[in-house]
């Protein structure tokens, strides 16, 4: 009977490992390792969207600390730092650009810093359309040469602030899928490219099906090209130091395709909730006091008589530029209604916020006619400009604050643009308009910094604090590029040289800022 | 897998009906005077030359004819017979002078081996040293009691963090990686987390230290081929305590811990909080509240800054930050402005462990059983925080009949942890004392203040947002919130973070005996893990705050995760012709492993405040899931042949399929072999002071299989849609194509000596291991359009000694003194190949907070694993620090400067164990030399004038803080930047030369060698003279009183201001919770 029972022991364990096993080869295991809440086939109306959810970050990008754009920002004397000066007291800068090139590992939530890599996300878009296996799929978004042309716009929008930024940049070997072990392009090449991108993608829009998935213009081919036109007149305007020709060659192309217009300020609609007005997230959600209206700014906007000081920061109190960390304490304690980013903590989540304005755009025709690039009236475009950016900022004002408004009438505007500071019937014309192309690119620090580099106007100066006399004409590429990219890296520094000698420097001068 | 078990399952049914037909089995058991088995005695019936061996645990079957003698022959002890008369059999045997039982090994699926056999580095830790103190966690218990082994133990305020064992220096180039635990034969998930992050050697948590009777630790990949591929860096293998001995045992364990925290960072006691450096004059304005009337006149410093570079502390009248708050007795009042040296050891609760054990045990014919019940409860150090655990453990053996037992062991842990004591850069659970502070602080006063509310309702903070003078009626809300930080007691009342943790694992088994020698043994293994986790933070919190970036929220996760292993051996051992002992093993084993996680957090705040649910987020709650699955089905066999006790020969192969790895290539094999030479047992006329001699080499190959999911490239949604617009983005990381398996190869050869009749012993152990194209998820330069790459790229090289040493320095009748040290020596670790193009690659979880501005950790091309990479100064000539001659400061660092590794080259203890009469210390010293870490305390300390280098006088007499032209400023020596060679010879005023670093991005004066020695443990115990009792001697058969102290003494630490023993992260620390001092009581009653 025990040998019985022991046989039926032994016959019963033995039968039940089989069982367990699971009636399948001892190598194969199926779809076990098929992660099931992801996919394998991107979607690329998804990853427009999620490009175009970054687009505020690429003219201010405070959040976690500031991004390369707020940096541009501070350099400009748009703002000031109020607790920790260091960037404005112009400490040695150097950033990463992970976030702009590639996904970050966990990618997940909608921080920009936390996600992302459009850059990629826009290479992708243009592979899926372009790959003879996965266009049919990808078309369901919209037809392929229109998700490729917004792509290729796009590129193009995101690469011109890095390179307006650092310089040279891996771009016409970057995005392969590879190490990143990439060879840097000259930004003259990076340039040409560029235009040469922006005209053919205005080019390859068809008549086909409407692109999905688009946050910004809701798929208008006519919207899209106008802005691929407008940053074109950007781009080619920034040449007028290095190579006014073709500085001129490329503005005339643009103004040609068509521009923003009138009231075609273009901004990013926030819904709120998930995604928030950027500068609603900074001071409501991250709750941070890092950042406030440069005196700078305030300064000259009050003693112009600007309005747009109104609208600018929560008050007229900017917070002086570049002091040390014990003298901002000081300022800060002393001042505690100093200006806040436009409407600082009163922001609401789903404020919109500007892209790109139809002011900055006629200012920028204004000079480039003032140059004689073009045969349009300087005057004139001068004129619409600073008027197209009041209509603008007049519309962030409160319904009930009659007295802000009236400081936006028509009749005020006629006295400002008559006053000897203004107006272009006399002095110095060129900086005049280069000046109020300055104070209209405001809150858009790249764009700010850059016409600065580019013109000298306004004249900015040092701060109290700072450790350098000079205002930083660059800066320096990341740690991570001298961690993965170490020799291709070293080379494209070694250009940038400082007074002190150092490579890859702050003072370093790229391509277009000639001396 | 099918076939092959079926095979096995066809030939145990085979031998079951071809044996017992003339012979009878006879089961047995071997053991000593005092009921403790002995190990791998030899079994054999008279006259015959084949017999069996008894297993670790003095078991053994064997086929005799009734009435045949069996004579049993173990080490050690004398010979013995006896009659079989077809009953079980219980062998009593006799010690023999001075030679020592045999050392039990054990190794995977719970095989346990002799020493003498043994061709690799074992070192076997008992539980009479790993239980000199109480301990709650297995790896604490083991520092510096192995040799080769650096763990990283953390600060006893962050509750029941593990200790991370790192054997041997790195392997990987993703950094570190945890050794498994396997207990009883069942490997410990060390991928389980006490917070919702996983910290390494996680498994070891859940381990009862007081119920192992052993621990084993195996390194190279030659010792533990047959664990597979979780083994990546060596298995600390435990055996658990069982009953024994015919007997019927209870064990009643109680200690009482207290912690102190110790060792704290030298803070300056000079100077006042905030920016400016004299107290401001407050004048009471119309629209101020009343209370302020009385302060009008009086001084105040500037508490908007969290810093201490306000004015000296002369004992002046001024107004503390909690006269502004109407309502207490100090309202309005002024008060004198004094240093207060313990403000920060102020803070800390006394910590209270209490650990308590009581196990009863119970072995007779054919079972034995044990039960053991441990509760631990923490009171923690920080405020508010304590963990309440209780551990059922259990273990039992059924012989059933003859030849099948069965058995069962399992340890369900339960656990409820609270409070907040995450540590990291500016954490407002106090790490935050050496970074950002104010030194006039009175701690006592601050905690009885802790519920403090201003007329808005608010926290009183002692780091009000702005300064008195800027109050604005209109809005109190500028005044009356804390800036950067809370009262640090209500910032505790008001988070409730609760994590319930389950864990249940353990193995049943059923084994027969189907021969002599032959036995097959199914075993079901299961690891199951469950947590849930609750975090609130309170309405009150957000509301009080301006830039502490606390929102109100709600946070839950749970998740439950699950490891089955289905396992059949079948072992064989037999003396062959006498003199050769074989023993083989073969088996099979398959593991299906799933987790499951769900998680949720509101999002923005709450819109009704202090209401904790999912649904109350301001905006769009997130939710998390995820689930991972994968399989892995196994063979393997081992083999060992022995001749005449003197000459082993060993080898394993293993083989594993794997779900993880690519469908078209899902195998890895991977086999090990070596040899032990016994010249004591072959040579008779030794020297007679000769006790024991071996030599050993071995080599052996184990895997690296890829992580789950490894191979797909996965775009995921993010949970937030635009306007009902999907977002998706493409993936940071991407499968090299062709992605892999690879194995990791080790050889080892050593001597194992023993002298005088065991009383001297020594092994040296030499080990040289490499892993090749290891598959391994490295960061890539994003600009190639992905921030990592999963690939096989890396070779990772290490090679060191081992030595452990042990002497019996006296043995009279009254006192003994026995000694045991370790050394581990890490001669090289170099990375010799890592990614084509890139010479050095940064793994993901060694980033630190601001770990570009300072230093972290990097694995660079050619040098060794884990370089401490960052801000030195930049030099010029003579190797002297560049300065920029007109302002004094040094010149931006040279991001590139490489300390060196950041694993020690030394590490080793050593443990005194002295008995004079009934008493019994013990002592056990731990060190290791070499090193770096990192510390951004001491950085952000600097910064913000807390630290006391701050507060110093220079060489000049005069303090660095005083002006320039009155002598004071830190003297400067260098060169200048301009052209790397003029002297300069200056000096810098105090505010300005102490900020200059982070801007500067210079780490140099924060890196420190990790070099320690400390006196970690450290009991007294007394053996109560029961057996002079007389009636309660026949209740108690033993009782021990001990007093026990824990981090006792650092004796020696190459930094100033941490315990190098316990850093918080693998490149340095971020504002880490302080090492502490534990005293306490033990008593230990067996009845």
């Amino acid at each position: 009977m025990l040998r019985q029972f022991y046989k039926y022991l032994v016959a019963g364990s033995c039968t039940v490992l089989i069982a367990t096993s699971s009636c399948k080869k001892i190598d194969e295991f199926g779809n076990t390792n098929i992660d099931p809440g992801k996919t394998t086939s991107p979607v690329t109306s998804a990853l427009l969207t999620n490009v175009l959810s970054t687009l505020s970050y690429y003219t201010w990008d405070a959040g976690n600390g500031a991004g390369i754009n707020t940096v541009s920002g501070l350099y400009c004397q748009y703002f000031s730092e109020t607790q920790y000066t260091d960037i404005s007291v112009f400490n040695k800068e150097k950033a990463d650009w992970n976030f702009y090139y590639a996904a970050n590992l966990n990618s997940s939530g909608n921080n920009f810093y936390t996600n992302n890599g459009p850059l990629f996300d826009l290479k992708t878009i243009i592979d899926q359309n372009t790959d003879a296996t996965t266009k049919a799929t990808a078309a369901l978004n919209g037809s392929n040469a229109n998700q490729i042309a917004i792509a290729r716009i796009l590129k193009v929008y995101i690469f011109s602030t890095l390179t307006d930024i650092f310089g040279d940049l891996p771009y016409s070997k970057a995005l392969a899928g590879d190490n990143g072990v990439t060879p840097y392009d000259k930004q003259q090449a990076i340039y040409t490219d560029m235009f040469k991108e922006l005209t053919e993608a205005v080019a390859q829009f068809d008549g086909g099906a409407t692109v999905k998935g688009d946050i910004l213009f809701g798929g208008s081919v006519a919207s899209w090209k106008t802005f691929a036109n407008s940053i074109h007149l950007l781009l080619g305007l920034r040449l007028s130091k290095v190579d006014a020709a073709t500085g001129q060659k490329e503005v005339q192309a643009a103004i040609a395709g068509g521009v923003i217009g009138a009231g075609g300020s273009i901004q990013m609609d926030y819904p709120g909730g998930s995604y928030l007005n950027p500068v609603y997230n900074y001071y409501d959600v991250t709750k941070r006091f890092d950042y406030a209206v440069s005196k700078t700014m305030t300064d000259w906007l009050s003693s112009h008589g600007d309005p747009r000081i109104i609208t600018y920061g929560t008050s007229s109190i900017g917070f002086p530029f570049g002091l040390s960390r014990d003298n901002a304490v000081a300022f800060a304690n002393a001042n505690t209604k100093y200006a806040q980013l436009l409407k600082g903590q009163g922001q609401a989540q789903d404020d919109p916020f500007i892209i790109l304005s139809s002011g900055e755009i006629f200012l920028a025709r204004a000079e480039a006619a003032q140059r004689g690039w073009t045969g349009e009236d300087p005057v004139a475009m001068y004129q619409t400009g600073i008027q197209e950016s009041w209509k603008l900022w007049k519309q962030s004002v409160n319904d009930t604050d009659r007295v802000s408004l009236l400081k936006f009438s028509d009749s005020a505007f006629n006295v400002y643009m008559g006053s000897p500071n203004i107006s272009l019937s006399s002095g110095d014309v060129l900086g005049k308009i280069c000046t109020q192309e300055w104070v209209t690119h405001y809150p858009a620090g790249p764009r700010g910094w850059s016409d600065w580099r580019r013109t000298g106007y306004p004249t900015l100066a040092a701060g109290t604090g700072a450790v350098n006399s000079q205002i930083p004409r660059r800066i320096a590429y990341g740690t991570n590029e001298y961690s993965y990219n170490p020799s291709n890296v070293a080379t494209a520094g070694a250009q940038y040289v400082g007074s002190n000698g150092e490579k890859d420097s702050n003072y370093g001068r790229i391509w277009w800022d000639v001396q | 897998m099918r076939k092959f078990l079926s095979l096995l399952a066809v030939l145990s049914m085979l031998c079951l009906t071809v044996t017992a037909q003339t012979r009878i089995p006879v089961k047995g058991k071997v053991l000593d005077e005092l009921g403790q088995p002995v190990s791998f005695a030899s079994v054999r019936v008279k006259g015959e030359k084949q017999g069996v061996s008894a297993d670790a645990d003095g078991n053994f079957t064997i086929r005799i004819v009734k009435g045949a003698i069996i004579q049993i022959n173990a080490v050690g002890y004398a010979s013995t017979e006896m009659v079989a008369d077809g009953g079980d059999l219980s062998f009593r045997m006799k010690r023999t002078g001075q030679a020592l039982s045999e050392v039990v090994v054990s190794t995977a699926f719970g095989v346990k081996k002799s020493e003498r056999t043994t061709p690799y580095s074992a070192q076997v830790v008992k539980s009479e040293a790993l239980n000199l103190i109480p301990q709650t966690s297995l790896s604490d218990a083991l520092a510096g009691k192995v040799a080769g082994v650096q763990f990283r133990s953390q600060s006893p305020s962050k509750l029941n963090a593990t200790a991370a064992a790192r054997i041997r220096g790195g392997l990987m180039l993703s950094g570190d990686v945890s050794p498994i635990y396997v207990v009883d034969g069942t490997i410990i998930s060390n991928d389980v987390s006490k917070d919702g992050t996983t910290q390494p050697n996680d498994g070891a948590y859940d381990i009862d230290p007081s119920n192992v009777e052993t621990v084993t630790i195996l390194k190279g990949a030659n010792a533990t081929a047959l664990f597979g591929s979780k083994a990546i860096n060596g298995a600390i293998v435990i055996t658990t305590k069982k009953g024994y001995g015919g007997k019927s045992a209870v064990q009643l364990n109680q200690g009482v811990i207290l912690d102190k925290v110790t060792h704290l960072m030298h803070l300056q006691n000079r100077y006042a909080g905030g920016a400016n450096n004299y107290l401001t004059t407050y004048h009471y304005k119309a629209g101020d509240p009343d209370s302020w009337k009385s302060l009008d006149g009086v001084g105040f410093p500037d508490y908007t800054d969290d810093s201490s570079w306000g004015p000296e502390m002369l004992g002046q009248t001024y107004a503390p930050w909690y006269a502004w708050v109407p309502g207490t007795q100090y309202s309005g009042k002024s008060a004198k402005l004094v240093g207060q040296p313990n403000n920060v050891k102020d803070f800390w609760n006394t910590g209270l462990t209490s650990n308590t054990n009581v196990n009863f045990s119970k072995s007779g014919q054919g079972y034995s059983t044990r039960l053991s019940y441990s509760k631990q409860w923490i009171r923690g150090l920080i405020p508010n925080s304590s963990s309440d655990r209780n551990i059922l453990t259990s273990s039992t053996t059924i012989d059933i009949n003859k030849v099948v037992t069965a058995g069962v062991d399992f340890t369900y842990n339960t656990q409820l942890l609270s409070g907040d004591y995450s540590d990291g850069y500016a954490n407002q659970t106090s790490g935050n004392f050496g970074q950002w502070n104010h030194r006039d602080l009175d701690m006592k006063l601050m905690k009885s203040l802790r519920g403090l509310k201003t007329p808005i309702g608010t926290l009183a903070s002692w780091n009000w947002f702005h300064n008195p003078d800027g109050y604005d009626a209109s809005q109190p809300s500028s005044f009356f919130t804390g800036n950067y930080w809370y009262n640090f007691y209500a910032y505790q009342d008001n988070i409730e973070n609760q994590t319930r943790r389950d864990r249940f694992y353990g193995d049943a088994y059923i084994k027969v005996n189907v021969l002599d020698g032959l036995s097959i043994k199914g075993t079901v293994r299961k690891d199951q893990y469950n947590y849930w986790l609750e975090n609130k933070v309170h309405s009150l919190l957000e509301t009080s705050g301006s830039q502490t970036g606390q929102l109100a929220s709600y946070r839950t996760e749970q998740r439950n995760q699950n490891d089955m292993n289905y396992e059949l051996i079948a072992t064989y051992n037999h003396n062959f012709f006498k003199d050769l002992a074989v023993s083989l093993l073969a088996g099979g084993n398959t593991e299906t492993y799933n987790r499951k996680q769900l998680g949720a957090n509101t999002n923005q705040g709450l819109n009704i405040a202090d209401y904790f649910d999912i649904s109350n987020s301001k905006s769009q709650p997130s939710v998390t899931s995820s689930r991972v699955n994968s399989r892995t089905n196994s063979v393997f066999a081992s083999g060992e042949f022995e001749y005449k006790r003197f000459l082993s020969l060993t080898g394993a192969v293993r083989q594993d399929w794997s779900s993880t790895l690519p469908a078209s290539d899902n195998k890895l094999l991977y086999p090990a072999a070596g040899f032990s030479f016994v010249p004591t047992e072959l040579v008779k006329n030794l020297p007679s002071w000769l006790s024991f001699g071996k030599l050993y080499g071995s080599w052996g190959r184990k895997p690296l299989t890829l992580d789950v999911y490894a191979t797909n490239l996965p775009y995921s949604l993010s949970q937030y849609q635009w306007n009902s617009n999907l977002l998706m983005s493409t993936p940071g990381s991407v499968p090299a194509p062709g992605l892999k398996g690879a194995l990791i190869t080790s050889y080892e050869a050593g001597v194992d000596m023993r002298f005088v009749q065991n009383r001297f012993g020594l092994t040296v152990n030499y080990y040289n291991e490499t892993s090749a194209s290891q598959p391994v998820q490295i960061s890539v330069g994003s600009t190639g359009g992905y921030t990592a790459k999963v690939i096989n790229a890396a070779t990772v090289k290490r090679q060191g000694f081992e030595f452990a040493a042990t002497a019996g320095i006296m043995r009279t009748k009254d006192f003994t003194w026995n000694v045991t040290a370790t050394v581990g020596w890490l001669m090289k670790n170099p990375v010799t190949k890592i990614v084509p193009g890139t010479d050095r690659i940064q793994p993901s979880n060694w980033i630190g907070s601001f770990g570009t501005h300072y230093a972290s950790a990097y694995q660079a091309l050619g040098k060794d694993w884990g370089q401490l990479i960052g801000g030195g100064y930049t030099r010029g000539a003579n190797n002297l620090p560049e300065i920029d001659p007109t302002t004094g400061l040094y010149i931006t660092g040279n991001a590139n400067y490489d300390w060196g590794s950041i694993v020690p080259k030394v590490t080793g203890g050593i443990q005194n164990l002295f008995t004079y009469k009934n008493f019994v210390v013990n002592a056990s010293l731990d060190y290791q030399f070499g090193g770096r870490f990192f510390s951004l305390t001491e950085s952000w300390g600097m910064y913000s004038g807390d630290i006391d280098y701050t507060a110093a006088n220079n060489d000049r007499g005069k303090s660095v803080r005083d002006p320039l032209t009155n002598g004071g400023g830190v003297h400067v020596k260098g060169v200048s930047s301009v052209d790397g060679k003029t002297p300069i010879d200056t000096y810098v005023d105090g505010f300005t030369y102490f900020h200059q670093f982070y801007g500067a991005q210079i780490a140099e004066p924060f890196v420190h060698k990790l070099s320690f020695v400390k006196l970690r443990e450290v009991s007294l115990g007394y053996n109560l003279p029961v057996k002079k009792w007389g009636f309660s001697s026949k209740i108690v058969q033993s009782a021990t009183v001990s007093v026990v102290a824990r981090n006792l003494w650092l004796i020696y630490s190459a930094s100033r201001n941490f315990d190098p023993s316990e850093i918080s992260d693998v490149y340095g620390e971020n504002g880490q919770l302080p090492a502490t001092r534990s005293l306490g009581v033990n008593l230990s009653f067996t009845f």
